[in-house]
């Protein structure tokens, strides 16, 4: 509507009277103009920015401080909403303040007890502020919601950075229940096992380690060895160390593994790993020599020993060592100095070459032992009353042998010195006493042991050990003196040989 | 003829019993004499025994060189090395694998020490040394193995040389413990810092030949022989012996190392256990030290702190941890290159350098001319090697957005705003310094950057310290350069001793070995270590708290050394725990030092000479700048302030004494008594001790250090200096008044009268300044 009346000031004071729609006009004019104003309120109030709003702008802007005031106005206020907490805690954290930190997430955790993004974060916290019951206390509820292999990890090590051993176990056994799989914990698992005495528990922990991926420690492998021998699987424990041996030749670890089979009286599958795993003239096949003298079989022994020598390229002293004795012991006192000629006399330690002496002049093979008796230093003949006395009688001072055998006393037991007295005697011209014979008497002495080694590097190296090397013999020894010795042998003449028992066609292949 | 006899002037004859009588007495006045005469003899021989005799303080430290590498890479460094200077002893290093001391010369080391592990390349050489080097009588003690891998030839020589510790060596090593059991442990021991493990670890079969041997642990073990009693930690006149899974083991999920065996009471005991005073580079004036130095990183760093934004973090550091803060030094070490422009610096930076060296309290010091980040790349340094690398480095890829928006400006011709390149700049250690335009100069990287330093401060104000960049293992040549300037040096080590590192194995020693050189290591970590590389929590150095309480109970290890970065001033969280720390350094009693102060104490621990004149009585030389000596276990000892010479008092701190040493005096003579004995006599008399050459007053403990002091008749003055207020403790007779006169250059600042307290102490408190060396005068009124 358009109107070329122009209203004077007076005009609109005063209306037309014919218009009574005007005369409302006012009125709804006011109440539209209102409610706009009323609206534009509302939309106003609606579209001004919130304290959230205006919070994070004031992070945006870095007036930070501010904001953590509005915030904290908040929080006294009874706002616990989680957008709050949550805030509170990132600028604490900017702050550096970890105790107020921590309280906020804390508070969040209440709200949010299952959020395992919040407990991480707690434990991290606990770690921060280095309150280590704090940190493990984080780990085990978080371990209570679900299952975490770094939680599970972090926790064990923690409680075992403790000594707190048995919370450590308890904790090792539940992760694994869950399906925690960490090798190196497991095994420690096992460990702790054997150390209560559960060996089965030990055993089963350390095979399926086993199957899954190898043992990869010797101590580990025959912890796993051990294990299976005294729950009754000496099977399954050939299996595995012939396995894990042809997976990582280690002749210490064989020869500690053909131990520990006779060390329980399975001598029969110590044989067949010596031979599973021996090759003609090394180390390990020498074993077999051993243990077939250690059963008494000389004829097999020497046999074995003969065909051994004749196949070995390289010998250590140690290795050296064993074959002398397992020849004197086997009564084949020329194939021991043979042996021994082959290494060279001259770098044998005296103690070696004693008994070899002792086991010639025994024989009657008397050349054969001033050979030996010609490396042998003055001390170590004299600290042996037999073998001074065999000297004398070589050069012919007879008065003083006699002296010499009259003061010296033989433990009977030790038939390979009895033999040899009684054959000097002989020689002197003295009646032997009955019974004298050359049989074996353990050669071998502590002092020809490898010395054990232990590598366990402290610092960033990792602990590790390296296997002792074995001594088979010195193994044996303890049984051996148990055992009744075998058949008498005739003094000066060849050793009778014991009838053999039932041996391996294989344990010939050392003649080859 | 009684009556004759009676009166007769002769002597009777004697009977027969007086004869015996007589006889009797006479043997006895014999045997009387002869007991006397032999006592005083005894008594002269132990004066000759111990007059004169030279402390001997020098351990021989044989190590593997092909296994470990250099002496600093050694077990015996990283974890032996910090509880032997502890209780005064040095190591002297050698590698097995080269020549070994001549016999003659063995006379000279304390002790042998040898921490094998890994196999020797040539066992026997080295056993062929050590079995006559035994012999001589030597003390050995031999953590791990002896000479592994030991073949069987060496079995019996290994046993000659345990022989003399009173070991055995049964050539068995039980692998599988789980049929072993502990059949002895000593709690003092066994069990330090990690109990023994159930599962016990591996051990070697060694038995015990000697009772004279004490045995620490013993498992009774399981063996082919029957069960046998294996000594795994032993000590004994001879040395010492720890099994290697006995000595410290490592946690392999959380990655740490612990003692079992207590290391400080092993070696004491292994090393014979001579009381002696030990030299202290914790103390002085009865107080822990306290010092703190910043490197210069992160110099012209923007701040994100807030009031702060876009201002160089360098000057958020000297606002915020500096000015207010006046009472605590600090040394500031300038990275040359930050504050030159033509090597990529920041001309920005050399303005708040300026201000910060005109600073009373900082003291000045460089932090390198183009910071090296791997010293042992410039030992042998070859520039064409460096620009290889230069030109092969490829910097860290750029944020998508970031690159957007270079590249879209870049296409509108407008300037790119983003930090562009600099491929002669490296923001990190990928390659060998930060600073790479010029070729390396030894020279310039020290006398040059000190002399850049100096430039920036007020005339005559020097620099004095050369704080170590990068892996802070400086190379032979370069500590060499700071030593021919005349400036100390120092950093590396990261000490922590806290939940997150709760061993004594990362405490370091004091130094370390160099060629014949030593670089003197940082007290304690800085904030890089705390905030994982600067990656957060940016607080973490508020952590350090833990490893101060630790370094100083239950054995103070450590002083108090605030280490940190420029960049500390660039984070809210790093500013606030660098302030904290700082205040927590005010409410402690420390006693402020300039960081060099400590670096010469430090330099100067090796090079101290202690002469046993007597039984309690020691002459202490060439200690340089250290200033206190400590005895352990002192609870029922004091010093003996009437026969000391040069002493200026003594405190007590967790069993142990301190001795504070007048650092006027060129040989100290330190002499002990019984601590009953002193506090008797302090109670006792009553006449003036100044009078019988005795102090007056002994200082306690003090904010000041202390020197000079004259004692004459009834009068005792002293020079003070030092950092803050004076809080001094000083003790003597009960209940005595004293004038106390405090002056400089003749201007008299205070004076009052004061009495000693019923436990003859005064405490006194000054709020002077100090830094201007003042003197105090004590003398008797009554």
């Amino acid at each position: 509507m358009t109107s070329l009346h122009r209203p004077t000031s007076l005009d609109a004071l005063h209306p037309p009277a014919d218009s009574g729609g005007w005369r409302r006009w006012p009125a709804a004019h006011n109440f539209v103009l209102a409610v706009l104003f009323a609206g534009a309120l509302i939309v106003g109030w609606a579209v001004l920015p919130g304290e959230d709003e205006r919070i994070e702008a004031l992070e945006r802007d870095g007036q930070t401080g501010r904001a953590l005031a509005l915030l904290e106005a908040r929080f006294n206020r009874g706002d616990r909403q989680q957008r709050t907490l949550a805030s509170l805690r990132r600028f604490y954290e900017y702050y550096g303040d970890t105790p107020k930190s921590l309280t906020m997430l804390e508070l969040l955790i209440e709200q949010r007890p299952r959020d395992m993004f919040l407990y991480r974060q707690l434990v991290q916290l606990y770690r921060q502020a280095e309150d280590e019951p704090g940190q493990v206390r984080a780990l085990k509820a978080q371990l209570a919601i679900r299952y975490s292999e770094p939680v599970c990890q972090r926790l064990i090590g923690l409680l075992r950075r403790a000594s707190d051993f048995a919370a450590e176990q308890q904790t090792l056994i539940d992760c694994r229940n869950s399906g925690y799989r960490r090798q190196e914990d497991l095994e420690r698992l096992a460990f702790l096992y054997a150390a209560d005495g559960k060996l089965s528990a030990s055993a089963q922990i350390l095979s399926a380690v086993d199957d899954r991926r190898w043992l990869r420690g010797s101590r580990e492998r025959l912890m796993l060895f051990e294990a299976l021998l005294a729950t009754e699987a000496p099977a399954d424990a050939l299996r595995r160390g012939v396995r894990w041996y042809r997976g990582q030749p280690n002749t210490d670890f064989a020869l500690e593994m053909i131990t520990k089979l006779i060390g329980n009286e399975r001598s029969d599958l110590a044989l067949q790993m010596a031979r599973d795993l021996g090759k003609p003239g090394d180390p390990v096949s020498l074993a077999a020599a051993e243990i077939l003298v250690d059963q008494v079989q000389y004829a097999p022994a020497r046999l074995f020993l003969t065909g051994w020598l004749g196949q070995v390229r390289t010998l250590s002293l140690e290795t050296a060592a064993r074959f002398v004795a397992a020849a004197v012991d086997a009564e084949a006192p020329s194939l021991a100095l043979q042996g021994a000629e082959r290494y060279g006399l001259g770098r044998f330690r005296p103690t070696d070459l004693t008994g070899l002496a002792e086991a010639l002049m025994a024989a009657g093979q008397v050349e054969s032992f001033d050979k030996v008796r010609a490396t042998l230093p003055v001390e170590a003949l004299a600290a042996s009353a037999l073998l001074t006395a065999a000297i004398d009688l070589r050069e012919g001072r007879l008065e003083a042998a006699r002296s010499t055998l009259a003061s010296s006393t033989i433990d009977p037991q030790d038939e390979r010195r009895v033999a040899l007295k009684a054959r000097l005697l002989i020689l002197a011209g003295r009646p032997a006493s009955a019974g004298s014979s050359l049989v074996r008497e353990p050669t071998r002495t502590d002092n020809q042991l490898t010395p054990p080694l232990t590598v366990t590097t402290p610092g960033e190296v990792q602990a590790r050990r390296i296997l002792v090397p074995v001594d088979v013999a010195r193994r044996f020894k303890k049984r051996r003196l148990a055992t009744r010795p075998g058949t008498v042998a005739v003094k000066g003449a060849p050793a009778a040989p014991t009838a053999p028992t039932a041996v391996s066609p294989s344990f010939t292949y050392g003649q080859q | 003829m009684r009556e004759a006899r009676l009166h007769s002037p002769l002597p009777p004859a004697p009977t027969l019993s007086a004869k015996f009588a007589m006889r009797l007495l006479i043997l006895l006045a014999f045997i009387g004499a002869a007991v006397l005469l032999d006592a005083a003899r005894s008594s002269r021989a132990l004066n000759v025994e111990v007059d004169g005799r030279l402390v001997s303080r020098t351990v021989l430290a044989i190590y593997d060189g092909k296994q470990e590498g250099p002496p600093h890479q050694t077990r015996l460094h990283k974890l032996a090395e910090m509880p032997l200077n502890h209780l005064g002893y040095m190591l002297e290093y050698r590698d097995v694998n080269g020549p070994l001391p001549p016999l003659d010369e063995l006379a000279r080391y304390r002790a042998v020490v040898t921490w094998f592990v890994e196999p020797l390349a040539d066992p026997a050489a080295y056993i062929k040394w050590l079995e006559p080097a035994v012999a001589t009588g030597q003390r050995y003690i031999m953590l791990g193995e002896i000479a592994p891998r030991e073949s069987d030839e060496l079995m019996s020589a290994i046993n000659r040389i345990l022989a003399p510790l009173g070991l055995a060596h049964a050539g068995t090593f039980i692998d599988l413990t789980y049929k072993s059991k502990v059949a002895f442990q000593n709690p003092e021991m066994i069990g330090f810092e990690q109990k023994l493990d159930k599962a016990l670890p591996g051990f070697p079969l060694m038995v015990q030949r000697s009772p004279q041997l004490e045995a620490h642990l013993v498992i009774d073990a399981d063996t082919v022989e029957g069960r046998r009693k294996a000594v795994v930690v032993a000590t004994g006149p001879r040395g010492g012996f720890a099994a290697q899974n006995f000595t410290v083991v490592l946690e392999p999920n959380t990655d740490r190392l612990s003692w079992v065996i207590n290391p400080f009471s092993f070696f004491a005991k292994s090393l014979g256990g001579e009381r002696f005073p030990i030299p202290d580079v914790t103390t002085v004036s009865g107080r822990r030290i306290y010092f703190s130095q910043i490197d210069g990183d992160g110099w012209n760093n923007l701040s994100g702190v807030e009031g702060y934004r876009q201002i160089l973090s360098a000057e958020v550091v000297l606002r915020e941890l500096i000015e207010p803060f006046p009472d605590l030094p600090v040394s500031v070490g300038l990275i040359a290159a930050d504050v030159q422009p033509l090597l990529g610096g920041n001309p920005a930076g050399a303005a708040i350098a300026r201000r910060l060296y005109r600073l009373p309290q900082v003291e000045v010091a460089s932090h390198t001319h183009t910071h090296p980040y791997n010293w042992s790349f410039f030992e042998a340094y070859d520039r064409a090697k460096e620009e290889k690398l230069i030109k092969n480095y490829r910097p860290p890829d750029q944020p998508l957005r970031e690159r957007v928006t270079s590249a879209l400006a870049r296409v509108a011709g407008r300037p790119v705003t983003d930090q562009r390149y600099d491929p002669f700049v490296s923001g990190s250690d990928d390659l060998p310094r930060t600073y790479l335009k010029a070729p390396f100069t030894l020279d310039l990287e020290i006398r040059g950057a000190l002399k850049i330093s100096e430039n920036f401060a007020p005339p005559g104000k020097r620099a004095k310290l050369y704080l170590w960049s990068g892996d802070a293992t400086p190379f032979e040549g370069a500590v060499a350069a700071t030593r021919a300037i005349g400036v100390r040096n120092m950093n590396g080590g990261d000490s922590r001793l806290d939940p997150e590192y709760p061993s004594v194995a990362y405490v370091p020693s004091i130094s370390r070995p160099v060629g014949r050189e030593r670089q003197i290591y940082a007290v304690n970590s800085n904030e890089n270590t705390y905030t994982n590389d600067w990656t957060g929590p940016f607080n973490g150095q508020a952590m350090l708290v833990n490893t101060l309480t630790n370094t100083d109970k239950p054995r103070r290890l450590k002083g108090f050394d605030l280490y940190y970065h420029m960049y500390s001033g660039e984070k809210q969280a790093s500013l606030r725990a660098v302030r904290k720390l700082l205040e927590l350094a005010r409410a402690t009693p420390v006693i402020p030092l300039d960081a060099s102060q400590y670096a010469a104490m430090a330099d100067d621990y090796f090079s101290t000479e202690i002469t046993q004149t007597g039984l309690f009585k020691w002459v202490i030389r060439k200690r340089g700048a250290l200033e206190t000596v400590r005895f352990d276990d002192a609870d029922q000892l004091a010093i003996h302030d009437a026969e000391s010479l040069g002493v200026l008092g003594a405190n007590r701190h967790q069993g142990s004494l301190y001795v504070s040493l007048d650092p006027a005096v060129g040989e100290p003579v330190v002499v002990l008594r019984a601590r009953e004995a002193a506090e008797a006599q302090g109670r006792a008399s009553s006449t003036d001790p100044a009078q019988g050459g005795e102090p007056l007053l002994m200082l306690v403990e003090g904010r000041w250090r202390i020197s000079n002091r004259q004692v004459e008749k009834c009068v005792q003055s002293m020079t003070a200096e030092g950092y803050g207020a004076g809080e001094l403790v000083f003790e003597g007779r009960r209940n005595r008044p004293f004038r106390i006169k405090v002056s400089r250059d003749e201007t008299i600042l205070s004076e009052e009268i004061r009495w000693t307290d019923a436990n003859g102490r005064l405490a006194l408190q000054y709020a002077i300044d100090a830094r201007t060396p003042l003197r105090l005068t004590f003398a008797c009124h009554d």
